[in-house]
């Protein structure tokens, strides 16, 4: 036995490992990832590389490509009514809605279709950007 | 603080440890990126390579081989459960040794308040009775006379120093792993080095009377 006075760690031999040990881990983690796959194994999305940075970079769906067209025809189009019919006092619809309370009174622009079609394209536009937050809100709270 | 200097760990782990670490983190990166690109199976690479370096610290903080086994399982899964969280920029292994130093010290806080409350016998009972875990894992004498030693360092000081000497984890890595400040884990490693002069010497002083 050597008396030498520092630790000796590198003289240490391996405690092996039980020799099953890897093998129950493997099985362990393969039916968890079946039954109850982690929320990061589930999405198939880039995961956090690093702490506080971003985590997956914004999917393009073709939903998100047509509402952005639609709401791009809107805007043009409200622009195109905006320019040629110079609007003033007589290019908008007065109507008084005496349900809400008194008459409340609302303004409407004459290019109807190009308003709408900017409201909807917006609308899905905004759907679309907001569906993976949802998505992720949802999967926290199941 | 009791300005003590950092070991000098080339006195205890000679050469060579630098490139074979180095190999190991590439290989642990590309496994870590298939098991996050959904390819499980990977996971079992990482497994093979690290199950006898997470046995052995759990069983050297738990000093029971049943414990240390399920402790190691636990290590694994949970480290696959939430290797998001894991920062592929550092080295795999001081991340996962952390998680087995938790389960440890979460085990052992478990079986010390049992134990309180039901008054059984604990593992340095065990010892005591002759039933020492490690007569059964190690064949060599002389490794399970000083890993004996080692075991029967106090728990924050054996921990620091099997993490620090033996598995080569730096300083700041013992430190996130255990919980404890840089300055804490060099006055662990040098009192774990007093302790194990002092078992050493009074061996050799022990040999030379008989």
């Amino acid at each position: 036995m050597t008396t030498d006075s520092e630790p000796g760690f590198s003289r240490l031999a391996d405690i092996e490992a039980p020799s099953g040990l890897a093998k129950v881990v493997v099985a362990r983690v393969s039916r968890l990832a079946e039954e109850r796959p982690p929320a990061w194994l589930a999405t198939g999305a880039a995961v956090r590389v690093s702490p506080g940075r971003p985590s997956a970079s914004p999917r393009w769906r073709l939903s998100d490509v047509a509402a952005a067209i639609i709401a791009l025809a809107g805007l043009a189009l409200v622009a195109v009514a905006w320019t040629q019919a110079r609007p003033d006092a007589t290019t908008w619809k007065t109507v008084f809605f005496p349900t809400l309370g008194g008459p409340f009174i609302a303004r409407l622009p004459l290019a109807l279709p190009a308003a709408v079609s900017l409201g909807l394209g917006m609308a899905l536009y905004l759907a679309g950007l907001f569906a993976p937050l949802r998505e992720h809100g949802t999967r926290r709270r199941g | 603080m009791n300005g003590v200097s950092p070991p000098d760990r080339e006195r205890f782990e000679p050469g060579g440890a630098a490139t074979t670490a180095d190999q190991a983190r590439g290989g642990d990166s590309d496994a870590v990126r298939a098991v996050r690109g959904g390819e499980v199976a990977a996971f079992g690479r990482l497994v093979e390579r690290y199950q006898r370096r997470v046995f052995g610290l759990s069983l050297m903080l738990t000093r029971d081989p049943a414990a240390a086994e399920e402790l190691a399982q636990d290590a694994f899964v949970r480290a696959f459960t939430h290797l998001d969280a894991y920062d592929a920029a550092r080295p795999f292994y001081p991340w996962l040794a952390t998680i087995a130093v938790r389960l440890s010290q979460n085990w052992l806080t478990q079986r010390a308040r049992h134990e309180s409350r039901e008054g059984q016998p604990g593992a340095a009972d065990a010892e005591a009775k002759g039933a020492d875990p490690l007569t059964l894992l190690i064949a060599d004498e002389e490794s399970r006379r000083l890993w004996r030693w080692v075991a029967a360092l106090p728990t924050g000081e054996r921990a620091a120093a099997i993490l620090y000497y033996r598995q080569e984890l730096t300083v700041d890595d013992v430190a996130r792993a255990l919980g404890v400040s840089g300055g804490t884990v060099k006055t662990l490693l040098f009192r774990a080095r007093r302790h194990l002069r002092r078992s050493v010497g009074g061996a050799g002083e022990a040999g030379d009377r008989t």
